[in-house]
């Protein structure tokens, strides 16, 4: 086996050490940015409009818009595992000595017909950011897997409405997210809700 | 790396990420399904995996000391992906064979598997006699409510069961005992047609497979994979009857299961299947929404039963080698010769009513026949009058046949006849029609539905007829002989002849005539008349005034009266009024939506002789669909009314996403370290008008959609069309995505077998946080 003295290292130059200390710097800073620059895209938002109905608001970018069903339009958090955190916005024709408590109570019972494990939380008042008076009702249910050959075990589910009754119709805002995440998530609603322009 | 079926180069790979290539497996596999496809099944892209999901076993439960018990097992189909099951109605009928408050549906979950209750169904609509019922899925097993329309369930399509030949193969699927077992199918061939008044001459199908009770209400296929029949045969409960019922739970409560406690009656085997076109109005309604309010609201099985006292009767049975246009016999024979290759049996009815289960066993020279026997099932005609039971199109082997009708069980009329040698000369009568005459003897209307008039002729073909032999003609109305002409013959050996018969006193009233004609002492040729109506021209005048109206107002037109409805009404009502009808007499009504029926009824006239504002409603759960309705009634088989109403735009809207052909695409998504199933991920199909670089995140671009269950594993609750090139993108979170575009379904592909594709997707895992 060949041997090689040993010879004592040479200490780093001033301008080594700064060069490596920056090469630190720029790495950490690029990250940094890229990781700013990803939670931005993620909290990032675009428009929604819809003249029909009369609605304009931002939902969160990259959610999958559906606006198929008997709502103005939904998105729902797809990229996302386990419950797709979800906002929508849908349109009740009411009569006009209707109030927001008829809505809430008319909504509570199709909804305990059809979500298992429904269970209202709280009901309550609430002022939106442009001022107008809306009722807040949160709820809890038991969301499953609605394809029938698929194993999945249930999901507790978080919800949330806010009405309001205008021009002789309520709008619901409707805001679900995973039980566990809700928290962490509810600030996307405050979100759309300061968005959202009838 | 995307790799399906050794030609993977044509996939473009993307992947989001600068950091890492993204590392795709895709391989095809196959998951066979019960018994191996026939190879033109598979030739032609039948999901037989689809047809297994689409095949469901009921159990019809009703209220018991604490909790539920079954009391009727069988099977169905799934029609519709928003669950409408097609089915037998004696199964599922309330008050019919069983009591039922619930209807449970199962599914077979895996192949080899017993099927697992998942929903709750409500009959829709059903047909009593047809022994059809579609049902709709409404409830979770859970209880919860089904949103319309919220459901994608795996279906099936109805095929054409009138181009049915002798010889084709077929395959019947359904659940063979109380659904302890897994799915069973049986494989046969169509061995002849039955014909009955209801139905025509495919009234009923006869299949060579075994076909065991429980399987009643289940599915038939062709090779193409079309539902052309559904396995039917109704269990008798009269008592006496040989009953297989199976005692399996405590009805009772009293914590024993003995004889006190309810059972489930099961048929023996089938070889009777209803065919599917049958069927295809009832879908058609239950499609649309659509009732027909007059009986949906009126419990028929009860209210025929009030109405008919005593128990049911047959007269003798009386063979034909042929029938004619209005459903009755051409002539009566003791024997055909050989080379006959139809045979219809006649026989007069009392005092049947919905319900009722009847059964014809045929044998040849002692040995059982199959082909020309009629499983058990529920009667199919009115309270009384004239039926047959028959086929045409098939050899008749020589032999002696003997046949034997059975009601409730209970044998109640046996005949012979010979088939065989050369066609022997007797004496015999044929091919009456009727004519009505004005007092100087010229005609005015012919056919076997006559104006009120004041002659009736009858004329007929005699054959074989030597001079001298007695014979003797007998006019009868509503069973009541009318007048008896005996004579002897002296008009010749063979021709045609004419007898009349003129009211005693006043005129003929409107109802049912007969005429029979023996032959010396043998029933030769008989011909059923209905007087009915006015004389007009040359038809009878019965109907007129058909109008239609949005409402009913103190038993007249309401609402909107016309015959466009610009905005849809919630109800559609025909009004018509009539004249000298007899009580009793048999007459058809049915609606029909852009020219296609799908409500029909015969019944026996209840209402007064004549009168004004008659009226049939049709109903909705919201409002009518846009389309062109039409209200027909038919007597004797003759088109009396016709007249027909725009609703909205006058024509069905276009449904899109109903056709059952395609690829059922399933798979899993794993962990390309760990090769574990990644439970939550997305997987997406785009529509074949985009690729992955035009996703915006917008769900009208995507086909399907399904998220991966705690295995990993993912299915599309919809087929997905041959012939297209998809763009296909997965995501988990904290993986990397998948996407390809250029991923073509076709039926050449050889690794697609029974219309079904496995995918195995990997994904690696994303390191940036």
């Amino acid at each position: 086996m060949q041997q090689f003295p040993l010879v004592p290292e040479r200490p780093l130059t001033r301008t080594q050490r700064w060069a490596n200390a920056l090469v630190v710097a720029a790495a950490l800073i690029t990250l940094g940015v890229g990781l700013i620059m990803k939670d931005q895209l993620m909290s990032g938002t675009q428009p929604f409009q819809d003249l029909a109905a009369g609605i304009l608001a931002q939902y969160p970018s990259g959610w999958l818009l559906d606006r198929s069903g008997g709502y103005v339009f939904q998105v729902r958090d797809a990229q996302s595992s386990g419950f797709h955190t979800m906002l929508g916005v849908s349109i009740l024709p009411i009569g006009g000595d209707a109030k927001a408590r008829n809505v809430l109570d008319a909504l509570t019972l199709e909804r305990a017909r059809s979500l298992a494990a429904y269970d209202v939380l709280s009901s309550a008042p609430l002022t939106l950011p442009d001022g107008d008076l809306a009722t807040r009702l949160e709820y809890v249910y038991v969301a499953s897997e609605s394809n029938p050959f698929l194993q999945a075990v249930p999901t507790v589910v978080h919800g949330v409405d806010v009405v309001v009754i205008k021009r002789g119709q309520a709008i619901v805002v409707t805001f679900r997210a995973e039980a566990d995440r809700f928290d962490k998530e509810e600030w996307r609603l405050e979100q759309f809700l300061a968005s959202l322009e009838f | 790396m995307i790799k399906k079926s050794g030609d993977w180069s044509s996939f473009l790979l993307r992947s989001n990420s600068k950091l890492l290539i993204a590392f795709v497996l895709m391989t095809l596999a196959v998951a066979p399904i019960g018994e191996a496809l026939p190879i033109a099944q598979a030739q032609t892209g039948v999901s037989f995996a689809n047809i297994i999901r689409a095949t469901v076993y009921l159990a019809s439960q009703f209220d018991v000391p604490g909790g539920q018990a079954t009391s009727c097992a069988g099977s169905g189909t799934i029609v519709s992906p928003d669950g409408l099951i097609l089915t037998n109605a004696h199964n599922v009928v309330n008050g019919l064979q069983c009591k039922v408050d619930a209807i449970v549906v199962s599914l077979s979950m895996r192949p080899n598997d017993p099927p697992e209750p998942k929903y709750y169904a409500e009959v829709e609509i059903y047909d009593l006699r047809l022994d059809l019922a579609v049902l709709r899925i409404t409830r979770q097993i859970d209880g919860r409510i089904i949103e319309p329309g919220s459901l994608s369930l795996p279906f099936v399509e109805l095929g054409d069961s009138l181009t049915l030949r002798l010889d084709d193969t077929v395959v019947v699927f359904g659940y063979r005992d109380l659904g302890d077992d897994a799915l069973t199918l049986s494989r046969g061939t169509i061995i002849g047609f039955i014909a009955e008044p209801l139905g025509g001459e495919r009234a009923w199908l006869k299949t060579s497979a075994t076909v065991v009770g429980t399987m009643s209400g289940g599915g038939v296929y062709n090779a193409q994979g079309r539902l052309i029949g559904i396995p039917t045969a109704a269990p008798s409960l009269a008592p006496g009857a040989v009953l297989d019922c199976r005692r399996v739970q405590d009805t009772t409560g009293d914590g024993i299961v003995d004889s006190q406690d309810g059972c489930i009656p099961i048929v023996g085997f089938i070889n009777s299947l209803r065919p599917a076109h049958l069927a295809r109005g009832m879908i058609r309604a239950a499609q649309l929404g659509i009732r027909y309010m007059g009986h949906v609201a009126t419990p028929v099985v009860e209210a025929a039963q009030e109405a008919v006292t005593g128990g049911p009767e047959v007269g003798a049975i009386h063979f034909s080698p042929a029938v004619n246009e209005a459903g009755q016999p051409t002539t009566f024979v003791t024997q055909l010769p050989a080379g006959a290759n139809s045979l219809y049996l006649f026989f007069d009815y009392r005092n049947m009513r919905p319900g009722v289960v009847y059964e014809l066993r045929a044998t040849r020279n002692g040995d059982s026949q199959s082909t020309f026997s009629q499983s058990p099932a529920l009667w199919g005609g009115q309270t009384n009058g004239l039926w047959y039971i028959g086929s045409a199109g098939q050899a008749w082997q020589n032999g002696v046949y003997e046949f034997t009708l059975l009601i409730e069980g209970r044998a109640v009329q046996t005949a012979q006849i010979t088939i065989g040698g050369s066609p022997a000369a007797s004496p015999s009568f044929s091919d009456v029609s009727f004519g009505l005459l004005d007092l100087q003897g010229n005609d005015i209307q012919v056919g076997y539905v006559l104006g009120v008039g004041d002659i009736i002729a009858a004329r007929f073909i005699f054959r074989d007829m030597p001079d001298g032999l007695p014979w003797t003609a007998i006019w009868y109305y509503e069973g009541m002989e009318l007048r008896r002409d005996e004579a002897t013959w002296n008009q010749g050996v063979s021709g045609a002849a004419t007898v009349n018969i003129r009211p005693q006193s006043g005129g003929f009233v409107p109802g049912r005539y007969r005429l029979e004609l023996w032959a010396g002492d043998r029933l030769s040729a008989l011909g059923d008349l209905i007087l009915a109506g006015g004389q007009e021209g040359v038809f009878a005048r019965i109907f007129q005034n058909l109008r239609f109206s949005s409402d009913i107002q103190a038993g007249e037109p309401g609402g909107i009266v016309a015959s466009s409805f610009a905005n849809r009404p919630a109800g559609l009502y025909a009004f018509i009024d009539w004249q000298l009808i007899g009580a009793g007499t048999p007459w058809t009504y049915r609606w029909l939506v852009d020219g296609e029926a799908f409500f029909e009824r015969t019944e026996q006239w209840a209402a007064p002789e004549s009168g004004a504002n008659f009226w049939s409603r049709l109903g909705s759960s919201l409002l009518l669909p846009d389309g062109s309705y039409t209200y027909e009634i038919l007597i004797g088989g003759q088109l009396f009314v016709t007249g027909s109403a725009r609703v909205g735009m006058g024509q069905l809207p276009v449904t899109a996403g109903s056709r059952a052909t395609g690829v059922r695409v399933s798979g899993e998504v794993l962990d390309a370290a760990t090769q574990e199933g990644i439970p939550g991920a997305l997987v997406i199909v785009l529509e074949a008008q985009y690729s992955v670089v035009d996703f915006v995140w917008d769900a009208a671009q995507i086909l399907a959609m399904s998220v991966t269950d705690s295995q990993g594993r993912f299915e599309f609750d919809r087929l997905l069309p041959y012939g297209e090139f998809y763009s296909m993108i997965v995501i988990g979170e904290r993986y990397l995505p998948l996407t390809a575009d250029g991923i073509e379904l076709n039926l050449a592909d050889p690794e697609l077998e029974d219309g079904q594709l496995e995918f195995r997707l990997e994904l690696n895992r994303d390191l940036v946080p």
